[in-house]
């Protein structure tokens, strides 16, 4: 076989690429394998975090790990829900003409950086939480405003643009036959939108994923407005960690507590395993739902 | 049948308010992020004006100062991460697009896979304890590795992408007249497509720039002074997080001039990555 020299000249960098890739995960398992091997998934079903500097402590992280679990489930909601009205709104109520506002409106949200949405959730929207007086719906709600609700809306506002971005593809996307159909029936606009929405399902789940998925990693906005504290999040408005804002807070004085980096760590291989999955499943989903309705144009 | 049609008429009245006051705070929210960055950050700016941009922090409960060595470290980390990122995304994204069914791109597709889907906090994780552990301190040589492993699936990614845009003509019109892959793909694809290449560095570069997580644990904290590649530095996004959750108001001020900052920052890049090639999708 001759040898190609484009493909000597670009395989370094692929190389480089999957050596990056394959010690994330090397890294990620090797450093949490002691977890494993003494305490499988146990750490993840405890509740116990009792920390100790001499012997191996107790760091049960059933807590965070449902903290993140119900944050992003809120976060999914509020994202799924303001994507799915706004494809709607944009499709069937507003004038055409407001169409490039919108989406520039998107694009401009989807380009601020995280920390700004958590700069805002800290000092625009939990001092909000905190006056509405909300917290007190729950036995040990937060005196403060930062809490599972604060944290999952604001990563879910985060996220919505992107979300909204899918949704509204697909909803350009159903063959404009059908929304001929639809109109020459005299169907209104909410009539409309439930049949095309019923036919975009797919990538609605299929955004509701990749939310999930993104929102379960996202660090920043919940280690400021999530409160950090380990508490099981029985009521959304509980102040209460995530694995993600555990790590944020403990990661970096882990070294001085022997078995702490390890469960850490391992709380991060269960989080890049949960978003993996609910990512890939969406992305799937959404290539499915996608090719399905090419198929039906035809 | 006249209920009947009061009610259809009414269910669209309503779903149209619903979908309309939703569509509505949405974006309001995206209005406010802003309005409020400015509505705090300008008089701070417009106190210190350009020694914002040169001093170092105040001392907790005094003045101001500025985010200068921040800045500097900012710039440093960003750009070494996009360079890197470049050198290596470019090159793999036009390897994915050139030979999409060899055995070694459906393996870095999958590992660009990979790193896209991993919470960026856990890229800090691994690059702490591969490099910071060993160096026995935070660097901004680190923390610009976390940025680059963090904005290469969207360098590679939008390279790939770009380049399968060209239409197939451009190719036959070159094999036609005898030339090489290697030549075609080097002397005409990528230099037509150089403009799609800059888009997918700057796509880079915008992450780079808004990510906090992964330099939580690898740039260090040294808001003071900039000390070198290997020396803890800091970021602006890193700056807000610490000093906006500290109870001293002139940091919290520091704070929301370096969030205007950075979005001043973000949108020019953003809207230079959209004038550069029309619709990206972020």
């Amino acid at each position: 076989m001759k040898l190609d020299p484009l493909k000597i000249l670009l395989s370094p960098a692929a190389i480089a690429l999957i050596i990056v890739s394959a010690s994330i995960l090397a890294v990620l398992v090797y450093e949490s394998l002691n977890t494993w091997i003494q305490d499988g998934i146990g750490f993840l079903l405890r509740l116990e975090w009792s920390p100790s500097e001499e012997t191996y402590g107790t760091y049960g992280m059933l807590a965070p790990f449902l903290g993140s679990l119900v944050t992003a489930v809120i976060a999914m909601t509020v994202a799924g829900a303001l994507s799915t009205a706004l494809a709607v709104f944009v499709n069937e109520y507003a004038p055409k003409r407001f169409n490039n506002f919108i989406s520039l409106a998107l694009f401009s949200m989807a380009a601020l950086p995280t920390i700004v949405y958590g700069m805002w959730g800290l000092s625009v929207f939990a001092p909000a939480v905190r006056q509405s007086g909300l917290a007190s719906l729950c036995a040990m709600g937060s005196p403060t405003g930062y809490s599972v609700f604060t944290a999952g809306v604001v990563v879910g506002l985060m996220i919505a643009p992107f979300s909204a971005a899918m949704v509204l593809e697909a909803y350009r996307a159903v063959p404009f036959t059908y929304v001929e159909a639809l109109h020459s029936l005299g169907a209104k606009g909410f009539e409309r939108a439930g049949v095309i929405l019923g036919l975009i399902k797919g990538s609605i789940i299929a955004s509701a994923l990749l939310s999930f998925g993104r929102a379960i990693g996202e660090t920043t906005i919940v280690a400021m407005t999530v409160g950090n504290v380990i508490n099981l999040p029985l009521c959304p408005f509980q102040p209460a960690h995530t694995i993600t804002s555990l790590i944020a807070s403990q990661f970096g004085n882990a070294y001085l507590y022997p078995g702490l980096q390890s469960r850490l760590l391992a709380g991060a291989l269960v989080m890049v395993i949960g978003s993996s999955v609910s990512t890939s499943l969406g992305m799937w989903l959404a290539r499915v739902t996608a090719r399905r309705l090419k198929g039906e144009s035809l | 049948m006249i209920s009947w049609r009061l009610r259809r008429t009414m269910v669209d009245k309503v779903t149209f308010a619903a979908v309309a006051i939703a569509s509505i705070a949405l974006l309001f929210v995206g209005a406010h992020v802003i309005l409020v960055a400015l509505v705090e950050g300008l008089p701070v700016m417009a106190e210190k004006g350009l020694r914002l941009f040169i001093e170092s922090p105040g001392l907790p409960g005094g003045g101001i100062g500025g985010f200068g060595p921040t800045l500097i470290g900012t710039i440093v980390m960003v750009l070494t991460a996009s360079l890197a990122g470049a050198a290596i995304g470019v090159p793999t994204g036009i390897l994915m697009n050139e030979y999409s069914s060899w055995w070694l791109s459906k393996i870095a597709r999958e590992a660009l896979q990979l790193i896209a889907e991993i919470p960026s906090i856990v890229v800090g994780l691994v690059v702490f304890v591969l490099v910071v552990l060993p160096m026995g301190r935070p660097s901004a040589l680190a923390g610009a590795l976390s940025l680059c492993i963090t904005a290469l699936p969207y360098i590679a990614a939008q390279t790939r992408e770009s380049l399968a845009a060209i239409p197939m003509s451009y190719r036959e019109a070159a094999f036609s007249l005898g030339l090489p892959k290697w030549k075609t793909v080097l002397r005409i694809i990528v230099p037509m497509n150089l403009r799609g290449i800059a888009t997918a560095v700057l796509l880079g570069t915008m992450r780079a720039l808004g990510e906090t997580a992964p330099v939580l644990f690898t740039a260090g904290a040294a808001f003071h002074a900039f000390y070198g590649l290997d020396r803890p530095s800091s970021t602006l996004s890193l700056l807000i997080f610490f000093f906006a959750q500290t109870p001293y108001e002139n940091w919290k001020r520091l704070a929301w001039a370096a969030v205007l900052q950075l979005i001043v920052l973000s949108m020019v890049l953003a809207f230079a990555v959209r004038k550069l090639s029309g619709e990206v999708k972020l």
